[in-house]
């Protein structure tokens, strides 16, 4: 086979063709795919090993504490900056880089926003103590498991708990100690009685109790921690069907069945998408910025299309990372 | 004569040797010589490359000789305790044949196009490919390859099947667990605690259970794997730290310990390593999978008894020893510190 | 095709009257796709050095375990804690774990895969189909730069509380992702998975993401830049192989990268993907409640680290096969079935990554699955092999250097795919598994298939990137011992891992079932020390020959591939003009005025 034409320079695409960008940006998002399917795929075999055939296994919104609807909020967020990037895109080709820039600074306000509400989320959890290695685990009583976590794992967590339930119990543990033991029968009766109508003393008295007699272990105590807070969660569901005030939940170290496995793939995932979307605010602040100085033309029209199909993608991940996270 | 490094013994400072090399010994000379050898093709090369094809062609004859002579020579693979071993080595002698052909085949057509006559006035006929010859070349060893793959397929249903009776069963079902002698082994860094429920009495109701929660009167053991000849072992496969191998050259058994996990395997003994004069033929236990420093230090030995009698009284006598040394330590301090207490 | 934009326009303008960098934009911080090539070539030289000298004293204490390496510590003596003098200079069992870990390491993603994709990729992929540069020279440099934060990391690994990583470059967990106590580097858990394995795995997130950037511009170049009339079926092989690994590399890496930032968040930021329900107990110590699966990173990590077996297989494929033609002075034989076979390899290598875990308690019906196609993977394989033969069957062979490497390459890759069908058949699998049988196996593919084809490859080469030639007796010297003293050091392996001598001992002759075996293993090491000395000719040669080797003609080899159209060495956007492509690659031999016919010879 022969060629028709001559050998010219001008056949070649030139490094920084628009089509060549475009196809990188493309193989770059490629890549991105597989690393977030890794990711997720990773996140539903652990999820699915534990969560049983009707998810129970698996922590449910309320019970780490998820809003469904913030997650729903920062959705929209994101979606709405996707629609202002693409609208960037085509201000800046139809020749009208003032409006662009206009439109980029509102998305990147958006995705700010998204930023803002995902750390008012992770304040919720630190205040929660909802971190990875630091939720009791619950296991079933006598099982081998919950003996080896008593042996080991949970001494930890056990030394953790430890003072908060001592600030729960107040001085009515100090008082049903020996020493300070109330006069009569009566007193005592009565302190008791203050004690259990207390959900925090109640559960501090019945630890201590346990602990103190040899009888308690760390697996004993994350299962009344969990119980306790279960119950909280139930009386707090009818108060709201009833519309009676709301209990709070205890200031102490949270329990749950799979609880440091839920906050590892909650950070995990939530964290590395956030640093995708950093970088997208970032690389959109550049053209922004340049917008600003009147520096935004044409030229770079291959440089701002192929960031959008970034953020795009960043938009794209958070939507399926939202039903998985906050909904199933 | 190996057990003074044995392997809970800590590293002794001792001087180390001074770097002494026999260059009598054969091991030292031989890579000096066939350097020699290179140097020597590399000199008579420049008169004529027939050389080269000398250099590969003799590597790869003397390949193929030194593995048939230690093949001869014990340099091989271990002794097989069961028949299942024997079954493993019939398939990698079965796999050596065909890769054997497949060897000579491609090395000798290597050698002859190093010594072939070049052809005339110096140029080749330009042949780009030749569609039949590609179809055969890739149905001949696709066929092989399907031989191997099929042969394998009993051996590998046994080992890894859905009955109890195999090796290491997928679906593990107490209830037609047909064993006679359970034992849990425990990896941890750096041995093999072993855990013998005694033969003599009623088999623990689950098993995988009974592997995670001792019994009073169970056998504790470090690193010795004891059986008689013809029983069938369920070895429960745990640890507590990282993931270990457990590895029995001789058994061809080998499996990883998945921390979390209880892998319940089976071991057909069936042959005896007690000599008929009462002397014990060495089979070692070795981890194969990396766990650490000292992960060379996991030698355990396994002893199978020529008959059930010799294992339970070796049993017995372990299990007193046991009770006595418990009594002594429960007399110093509390109980739960006793090896036995702790799993 | 020649149709006129004002981009291509401005960039033929660049072309002719680039402006002259200074001295660092040219040999430094470059965007030349030569001079980055170039950089890589002499970086990966340079690690080779600092990953065989590993590898020689992993040898020396499994064949002389008692021997004293106390000098060591009057050289480095940051090595004092591994090398305790009360041990009398003897290393540490700790320190034979990372020496074996860090040869592994710094063999795979900074020798290896950086010499063949980085400096081989980077340097022929524009020159063999006719561009000027990469698609993304920028990106092309941040790719190189990528990697020395890597190589930074691993070194510096080596004198930090604790040590480097210890634990194999397979980094399984527990052992590896044991979580710090806090405030700690020091984690009982595995003295030496501490700091050092929080630094190996930022260094493989690093060379994850140079070698991704490297394969998305590999793959945007191999699709956009090619020459006129350089259709894809008439690429040569090189640059096929290199097109084939780039999408192999873009799609797996992703998953090693996921892996080793959920091990790094396992061990500093205490979550538990790797750790079990009940956590691990280390002696006193236990760490806390877990909750993931250990096997996942086994998962993820042979994900990524099949497929790169044969990211680091199938370049050394692509550029033999190109020299076995050249020297041949006949075509290649079976060009599109060495296509296909190379395309079936990358499709087979993504669902085989099961094999590796034979043994680590997975279902047994995956396991039959990954065992088939493993055992058809190596069909493809035979095919090359059968081509390569038939290639040189009645050829009008020039024993040259580089065609004696390649034709080592042949003879000894036969040997590693063979090997390998042991390892396939999973009954077999189960002793030989985690032996020395293995390592054999991967030194029979790494060090004498694709090493091989890097000798042959750069003593091809070396005139087109330097201007001058390898000495030819210098290049047959090391050949030779080379051939023969690799054949020693890891041949006898083999027989070791049939014996079931378990890999990574420190001290194998604990065991009385390794006794026999003890004088093959210092029988290795001796080998091994003299084919460590012998690369030193390797050296000599290359940094000889970089100032003083006799001036290159501009086709020394008489070859047909563009890159011999342009000058040795081409100057800065290659071509006087681009070329038009009007064959294939490989049309030597027939009755014509000469034996070959360049791709831009007009009909």
């Amino acid at each position: 086979m022969s060629h028709p034409s001559p050998p010219t320079d001008e056949s070649m695409p030139a490094p920084g063709n628009l089509a060549m960008g475009q196809m990188g940006m493309w193989l770059f998002l490629g890549t991105e795919v597989m690393f977030f399917a890794a990711l997720l795929a990773t996140f539903l075999i652990l999820r699915n090993s534990v969560a049983g055939a009707d998810g129970a296994g698996w922590p449910n919104a309320a019970q780490v504490h998820l809003n469904p609807w913030i997650g729903l909020f920062n959705t929209s967020l994101l979606l709405l900056s996707s629609v202002l990037v693409s609208l960037a895109v085509q201000n800046l080709a139809a020749g009208n880089s003032q409006h662009a820039t206009r439109s980029l600074f509102a998305a990147i306000a958006l995705g700010v926003c998204f930023l803002g509400v995902k750390g008012y989320e992770y304040y919720g959890k630190f205040r929660h103590q909802l971190l990875p290695g630091r939720i009791g685990e619950v296991f079933a009583e006598g099982s081998t498991i919950a003996r080896r976590y008593d042996e080991g794992p949970g001494l930890g967590w056990l030394d953790l708990l430890k003072p908060q339930l001592e600030q729960l119990a107040g001085k009515e543990y100090k008082l049903l100690t020996a020493k300070e033991k109330p006069a009569t029968p009566e007193a005592s009766a009565q302190l008791l009685d203050s004690i259990t109508s207390d959900p925090g003393k109640n559960l501090a008295y019945g630890i201590f109790t346990a602990l103190d007699k040899g009888t308690g272990s760390a697996s004993m105590a994350a299962r009344m921690v969990f119980q306790t807070n279960e119950s909280i969660r139930a009386s707090n569901q009818t108060a709201k069907a009833e519309n009676r005030p709301l209990q709070a939940e205890l200031p102490i170290q949270p329990a749950l069945p799979h609880g440091n496995l839920w906050a590892s793939c909650y950070f995990f995932i939530t964290g590395l998408h956030g640093i995708h979307l950093v970088a997208g605010l970032m690389a959109l602040a550049i053209p922004a910025f340049a917008g600003l100085i009147g520096r935004l033309g044409p030229s770079q029209y291959g440089y701002l299309a192929n960031t959008a199909l970034y953020w795009h993608f960043v938009d794209l991940v958070w939507i399926i990372i939202f039903p998985l996270l906050y909904l199933v | 004569m190996l057990l003074d490094k044995g392997p809970s013994a800590a590293f002794e400072a001792t001087e180390p040797a001074v770097l002494h090399f026999n260059w009598s010994a054969s091991e030292h000379w031989i890579p000096l010589a066939l350097t020699a050898v290179a140097f020597f093709t590399w000199l008579l090369a420049t008169r004529s490359n027939k050389y080269w094809a000398a250099l590969i062609g003799l590597n790869a004859a003397t390949l193929a000789g030194y593995t048939a002579w230690c093949a001869c020579n014990q340099l091989w693979l271990p002794e097989t305790a069961n028949d299942l071993g024997a079954e493993v080595d019939g398939l990698f002698n079965l796999v050596l044949f065909l890769t054997s052909i497949f060897y000579f085949i491609t090395q000798a057509v290597l050698i002859y196009t190093m010594v072939q006559k070049p052809p005339a006035n110096g140029r080749a006929k330009p042949v780009h490919g030749n569609h039949t010859l590609e179809i055969a070349w890739m149905l001949v060893p696709a066929f092989f390859l399907a031989v191997i793959a099929i042969a394998q397929l009993p051996t590998w249903a046994k080992m890894k099947g859905q009955t109890s009776d195999s090796s290491i069963p997928v679906g593990y079902d107490p209830a037609t667990d047909s064993s006679d002698l359970l034992v849990t082994v425990t990896g941890k860094q750096w041995e093999w605690r072993m855990r013998y429920a005694d033969p003599a009495k009623a088999k623990p109701t689950n098993p995988l259970l009974w592997a995670s929660t001792p019994a009073a009167d169970d056998v504790h053991v470090v690193n010795e794997l004891h059986a008689w000849q013809g029983a069938k072992v369920r070895l429960m496969l745990r640890t507590t730290d990282v993931i270990h191998s457990f590895f029995m050259p001789q058994f061809r058994f080998k499996q990883d310990m998945l921390p979390g996990k209880t892998i319940p395997a089976l071991l057909r003994t069936d042959k005896t390593n007690i000599n008929s004069d009462g002397t014990e033929r060495c089979w070692e236990i070795a981890c194969a999978e990396l766990c650490g420093g000292n992960h060379y230090r996991m030698r355990g030995k396994v002893v199978v008894h020529a008959t059930r009698e010799d294992f339970m009284r070796w049993l017995s006598e372990t299990k007193t020893k046991q009770t006595a040394r418990k009594d002594s330590l429960a007399a110093a301090t509390k109980p739960s510190d006793t090896p036995a207490g702790k799993e | 095709m020649s149709q006129t934009t004002p981009l291509s326009q401005e960039s033929s303008d660049h072309a002719h009257k680039h402006h002259q960098p200074g001295f660092i934009g040219r040999y430094i911080f470059s965007t030349d796709h030569k001079v980055i090539g170039i950089q890589y070539l002499f970086s990966s030289l340079l690690f080779l050095l600092v990953g065989g000298g590993l590898a020689l004293l992993v040898r020396l204490q499994v064949g002389y375990p008692d021997q004293s390496i106390g000098i060591l510590t009057r050289l480095i003596p940051g090595l004092a804690s591994q090398i305790p003098a009360e041990w009398g200079g003897r290393m540490s069992p700790e320190f034979y774990t990372m020496l074996f870990t860090m040869h592994a390491t710094v063999m795979i993603f900074l020798v290896i895969i950086p010499w063949l994709t980085g400096a081989f990729g980077n340097f022929l992929i524009p020159l063999m189909i006719g561009a000027r540069d990469m698609a993304f020279p920028l990106l092309n440099m941040l790719s190189y730069w990528f990697m020395w934060p890597a190589f930074g990391l691993l070194m510096a690994s080596f004198f930090v509380d604790g040590g480097a990583s210890g634990v194999g470059w397979t980094a399984y967990p527990t052992i590896s992702s044991a979580d710090l106590i806090d405030g700690s580097y020091n984690s009982p858990a595995a003295r030496h998975a501490g700091l050092g394995q929080t630094l190996w795995l930022l260094a493989v997130f690093f060379s994850g993401v140079s070698s991704m950037m490297g394969s998305v511009n590999y793959i945007t170049t191999v699709l956009h830049m090619r020459a006129p009339g350089m259709s894809l079926l008439r690429m040569p092989l090189t640059v096929w192989s290199l097109f084939i690994t780039a999408i192999l590399q873009a799609v797996a890496l992703p998953a090693l990268t996921v892996a080793a930032l959920m091990q790094l968040s396992d061990k500093i930021l205490g979550t538990v993907f790797f750790l079990p329900p009940g956590g691990a107990q280390f002696g006193a110590w236990s760490t806390g409640a877990g909750g993931g699966q250990p096997l996942l990173w086994q998962h993820l990590f042979w994900f990524y680290s099949h497929p790169a077996v044969y990211i680091m297989l199938l370049p050394a494929m692509g550029m033999v096969s190109d020299i076995l033609a050249v020297f041949a002075r006949k075509p290649l034989f079976g060009y599109r079935p060495m296509v296909y076979s190379m395309s079936a390899i990358a499709g087979l290598g993504f669902i085989v990554w099961g094999h590796h875990m034979f043994q680590s308690g997975m279902d047994p019906r995956l396991g039959a699955g990954f065992m088939l196609a493993t055992i058809f993977i190596a069909l493809p394989s035979a095919v090359k092999t059968f081509n390569w033969l038939a290639t040189l069957w009645a050829a009008n062979i020039r024993f040259t250097t580089a065609m004696l490497n390649a034709m080592a390459f042949v003879s000894m890759f036969v040997i590693g795919g063979l090997s390998g069908i042991f390892m396939a058949v999973t009954p077999v699998d189960v002793q030989i598994h985690d032996t020395y049988f293995i390592v054999a196996h991967i030194h029979y593919v790494l060090f004498l298939s694709t090493l091989f084809g890097l000798f042959a490859a750069t003593q091809f080469w070396f005139p087109k990137m330097f201007g001058r030639m390898m000495s030819e007796p210098l290049g047959k010297l090391h050949f030779a011992l080379t051939f023969i003293l690799a054949n020693c050091t890891f041949y006898p392996m083999h027989i070791l891992g049939i014996g079931g001598h378990p890999r990574r001992y420190f001290d194998p002759t604990l065991y009385e079932f390794l006794q026999p075996f003890q004088s093959l293993n210092r029988f290795m090491t001796i080998s091994a020390m003299l084919l460590g000395l012998a690369q030193l000719i390797f050296l000599a040669n290359f940094i000889f020959s970089v100032f003083f080797g006799k001036k290159a003609t501009q086709n020394p080899w008489e070859s047909n591939t563009l890159e011999w159209q342009a000058p040795s060495p081409p100057p800065h956007g290659n071509f006087e003009s681009i070329p038009v492509v009007y064959r294939g690659p490989y049309e030597y031999g027939g009755d014509g005025a000469t034996d070959h016919t360049p791709q831009t010879a007009s009909a």
